[in-house]
């Protein structure tokens, strides 16, 4: 099979696709078996700013927006727009679900930079204004849990000291980063 | 033999250092410790044994689909023929149904997750689990008119027989069972059914009788619990079944329809034949001018308004009995409704004519009667090439609730277009993919049987890699989202990988490491490591090998180096026993001149290079001081006279013999490259590779150098490459196609180049210049305004 909806066992499997369309939202097309988002983080000290290339299913996309707005969009139809209805709320999905979170507990603020959703992929650019040093700062990356419950959030990180990976799945706490 | 001038020439490797200690590290270690041992059902090149054995199971069905209560009603026959060495005391039959039993393991565990942030489909789609029940109702399991004893355990029923069932030996007996048809879009499944506003259901039915579970060489009886996520492993058989259902619907399935008079209108049996006709007209105009015949378009059986009217009437209270046969098939599934529209085209594989077929409702339109169809008939003759010829009489792709599934002869793909009949392209290109991904599954695993529940590389992977191959012959840069090495990069960086040879049940990331890390690994290994010829007839070989059999991943792997003749073991270790990614980076490059080869010439150049090292301060004021030798006589010898850059007749002789020895060409050779170039690199990822080399001459030109894998034999972790050119080498490119996965490329030249992130280069679209860089830039565009000749140019 191809379908992204494979689990008849785990909640997910069909009903998402069956749900879009119970309300009006767009079928999730064709083909992925992936329930994962894959992000390259990289911490830039010099800059001081963590930059942030998160690789998703332009689907998912797309669901998780339609899902949040509570009304089907595509944003592969449309150029980014900071301004946009649609790209203020990826930029709210970012601050929710794409977090990092300082030693005191407060969260840093996101910059959403832009996207491109392709047919094959979506990307979307984004930063954070980081001190020098992570020491304390921590990671919660909860996207499209509320989408999938077999969704996986892999997170390359590239930092002055070398790479390192964190993975997120449901129920996983924040992770140091 | 030559002098050591020629030397470079033969060892290319000129410099090997530190040696791999760690043998079980040796990337070119052997497989054979990591295979299971041949047998005489499994050869040692992979092919079949001499001994090779399968179980085989016929089946009669006749089934009634209940339109009323949504409930599948059916009898079956089984004849069970032991093929294998063993007497069986027992027979496995999968109920997978009972998925859908309120209690199941399946019900039960999915449950268990975490609930913070349960996503609101995950909360219906347990509310509806508490109240469907699709469990199997079983009510006679009978042979000779004897009821046999039945254990339902889970979604497994044994079946114990009353004496064991010897080598060669067959036996018939008959189940009749029940079960509810799950709503798609409630429930979940991989068949189901879809309630339309306008009333009407379209049911896609799979998985829905008893069917017997493999018994092989390898795993006895596969009887693992079905939990949903892995797949499933079949026996080969034939099957006819009678399908009952309401009048007005349309009936499509696995094999070929027995009684089309009694189905089917006047008009649908005269199209049908009108599109065989045009098929066979095509052939015989085709064996005329000796070519392929021309493509065919498809033609509409059920015209989309047809459909639209059967929707719109009353339903009928009357049924027809649809039936088919299918001859060597795993499994059957089928599909019914009274919304369907339906195209038919003929496709001729080899030298038979295949019947590629469309089911879909109005509300698929006007994408499917486009897409789905074609597709159909694009991916037999794609993957026919690459593997055997399709050997089904038809291929049929249904629209309905269910995402993408595949069966024999027989796929089930959701996409469809806005309710305004437009689409996006994502949309398109999502329907054109997920039908070839599922026709394409007739290949692997519906005819080339590997066990899915265990390995499911073993047909998602090569099934996604032949998908990929296809897609790129449907047009120009097709928008694939799996094939090319450099998408599958961050996957591979990743510290959460488990190596592709990894028991289905436990794979993390199933999407990665199960479809698009093997169908990546092939790619690779058909363009850049083994040649598109080799690769292709070797992996034509273990299609063919194990059509209608059931390989594992040992007689894979060992088909694929029997066939090629080239030794991959290298290969599979490094993509699919082990984690690494592939990372090679250029680390030091040296020049060298070629010397000339008279020692006349040679010895001239060496002491005007002599000479013009500079005098050292020490040198300079020490000659100016008195010096021993000159006071005491005696104490200079000949050495003190001689100077080893003097021509002697000795180096005369010397060269003259190496001048008879090396033969014109070797001169010519040595004239037209002069140019050394030591190129040092490191594998900092752990895979080893090929080398793709670009070196970039002084004068522009490019050379490409494809340099094998086992260069890296001896030092797995640092080689030196020696180049010869004609022209000195200004710069040097490593994965110039980005055909390796090379996880960073940022270290693949020399002299280094600063290389920006996606990030950077979506923030900063000049992108990949340093501020230094963009600066110069800046600077020579002034200058180029400023230059005075330019304006007239522009005035003209
Ligand atoms: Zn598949």
């Amino acid at each position: 099979m191809s379908l992204s909806r494979r689990g008849l066992g785990g909640l997910g499997g069909l009903c998402v696709v069956g749900l879009a369309s119970a309300l009006g939202l767009p079928r999730r097309a064709a083909a992925h078996p992936y329930h994962v988002s894959i992000a390259e983080a990289h911490h830039r000290p010099e800059a001081g700013r963590l930059e942030v290339s998160l690789r998703l299913t332009p689907e998912d996309l797309d669901a998780e927006l339609s899902r949040r707005l509570g009304k089907a969009v595509s944003v592969a139809e449309q150029p980014f727009d900071a301004r946009s209805e649609a790209d203020r709320e990826l930029e709210r999905m970012l601050r929710e679900d794409f977090r990092v979170i300082g030693a005191d507990g407060i969260l840093y603020g996101v910059h959403l930079v832009g996207r491109e959703v392709g047919v094959d992929e979506a990307w979307i650019y984004f930063e954070f204004a980081v001190p020098p040093k992570l020491t304390g700062l921590k990671l919660h990356v909860r996207l499209l849990f509320e989408l999938e419950v077999q969704q996986e959030n892999t997170v390359n990180l590239v930092l002055p000291e070398g790479r390192r990976s964190l993975l997120f799945r449901r129920g996983d706490e924040p992770q140091a980063l | 033999m030559p002098g050591p001038f020629v030397a470079p020439l033969i060892g290319l490797i000129l410099a090997v250092t530190n040696p791999v200690v760690d043998p079980l590290a040796d990337p070119f270690r052997q497989l054979d410790e990591d295979l299971p041992t041949p047998t005489t059902t499994r050869a040692p090149s992979g092919a079949p044994g001499h001994r090779y054995w399968q179980q085989e199971v016929d089946y009669r069905i006749a089934v009634t689909l209940d339109d009323a209560t949504q409930r599948i009603i059916g009898s079956e026959r089984i004849d069970y023929q032991n093929n294998s060495p063993d007497g069986l005391d027992y027979l496995w039959l999968q109920l997978d149904a009972n998925i859908f039993a309120p209690g199941s393991a399946a019900a039960l565990t999915s449950t268990s997750y975490a609930l913070e942030r349960v996503p609101f489909s995950g909360l219906v789609r347990m509310l509806a689990r508490q109240t469907f029940d699709g469990s199997v109702t079983i009510s006679r399991v009978e042979s000779k008119g004897k009821a046999l004893p039945h254990t339902i355990v889970g979604t497994m029923m044994r079946v114990d027989l009353a004496e064991p069932l010897e080598p060669g030996k067959s036996m018939r007996f008959e189940v009749d069972w029940s079960h509810a048809v799950n709503e798609s879009k409630r429930v979940g499944g991989r068949g189901g059914y879809e309630r339309f506003e306008d009333g009407n259901t379209l049911y896609e039915i799979a998985q829905w009788f008893p069917r017997l579970a493999p018994y092989d060489d390898v795993n006895g009886w596969q009887h693992k619990a079905y939990l949903g996520a892995g797949e499933f492993a079949l026996e080969f058989g034939d099957y006819e079944v009678e399908i009952t259902a309401p009048a007005d619907h349309i009936v499509t399935a696995t094999g070929v329809l027995q009684n089309p008079k009694q189905v089917l209108s006047k008009a649908q049996i005269d199209r049908l034949k009108a599109v065989e006709d045009a098929g066979k007209a095509r052939v015989k105009a085709a064996k005329k001018v000796d070519e392929t015949p021309k493509k065919g378009t498809p033609a509409f059986i059920v015209t989309p308004e047809e459909a639209a009217q059967t929707a719109a009437s009353p339903k009928a209270t009357d049924t027809k009995t649809w039936k088919f046969k299918a001859d060597n098939v795993r499994d059957f599934a089928f599909a019914s409704s009274r919304k369907f529209i339906w195209d038919a085209e003929s496709v001729r594989v080899g030298e038979q004519d295949v019947l590629a077929m469309s089911f879909y409702p109005n509300e698929a339109e006007p994408l499917w009667s486009r897409y789905s169809t074609t597709a159909i008939a694009h991916t037999l003759r794609s993957y026919s090439h690459y593997t055997f010829e399709y050997p089904y009489p038809v291929a049929i792709s249904v629209n309905g609730p269910v995402g993408g599934m595949e069966y024999p002869m027989i796929c089930f793909n959701g996409p469809r277009p806005e309710k305004d009949g437009t689409y996006t392209k994502r949309t398109k290109y999502g329907l054109i993919s997920v039908v070839i991904h599922e026709v394409g599954h007739n290949f692997f695993p519906m005819i080339i049987n590997s066990d899915e529940r265990q390995w499911t590389w073993m047909d998602e992977g090569l099934n996604t890699f032949l998908q990929f191959l296809t897609e790129q012959a449907w047009e120009t840069d097709y928008p694939s989202r799996r094939g090319e090495p450099e998408k599958i990069v961050p996957y591979m960086l990743s510290d959460y990988q488990v190596p592709i040879m990894t028991n289905a049940d436990s794979l993390l990331q199933k999407g990665n490491n199960a479809y698009a890390k093997p169908a990546t690994a092939l790619n690779i290994l058909r363009e850049t490591v083994l040649g598109r010829e080799l690769f292709d007839h070797a992996f034509r070989t273990y299609a063919r090998r194990w059509q209608f059999k059931r390989p594992m991943p040992a007689d894979f792997f060992r088909t694929m180096e029997d066939a090629s003749g080239v030794d991959l073991d290298w290969f599979w270790r490094g993509w699919f026993y082990t984690t690494g990614h592939v990372d090679i980076a250029v680390e030091g490059v040296t020049a060298h001149v070629m010397e000339p080869l008279d020692p006349r010439e040679a010895k001239a150049l060496q002491k005007a290079e002599r000479d013009a090292h500079p005098v050292t301060q020490s040198q300079r004021r020490n000659a100016e001081q008195p010096k021993l030798v000159d006071e005491i006589e005696g104490l200079s010898d000949f050495y003190n006279e001689y100077d080893p850059l003097d021509v002697v007749p000795e180096d005369i002789a010397s060269y003259e013999r190496l001048m008879k020895f090396l033969s014109d060409e070797d001169k010519a050779l040595i004239q037209k490259l002069p140019h050394f170039t030591a190129v040092t690199f490191a594998n900092r990822g752990g895979l080893v590779m090929p080398l793709i080399v670009e070196l970039e001459l002084a004068s522009g030109a490019r050379e490409e150098v494809r340099i094998p894998a086992e260069i890296w034999r001896r030092n797995a972790e640092r080689v030196t490459k020696l180049f010869m050119t004609a022209e000195p080498v200004v710069a040097v490119h490593l994965d110039p196609h980005l055909e390796t996965a090379d996880a960073d490329t940022s270290n693949n030249h020399y002299p280094p180049q600063v290389e920006s992130t996606r990030f950077q280069v979506y923030k900063n679209p000049k992108g990949g210049k340093n501020p230094m860089q963009q600066a110069r830039d800046r600077e020579t565009k002034a200058t180029d305004q400023s230059q005075p000749e330019a304006k007239p140019e522009a005035a003209k």
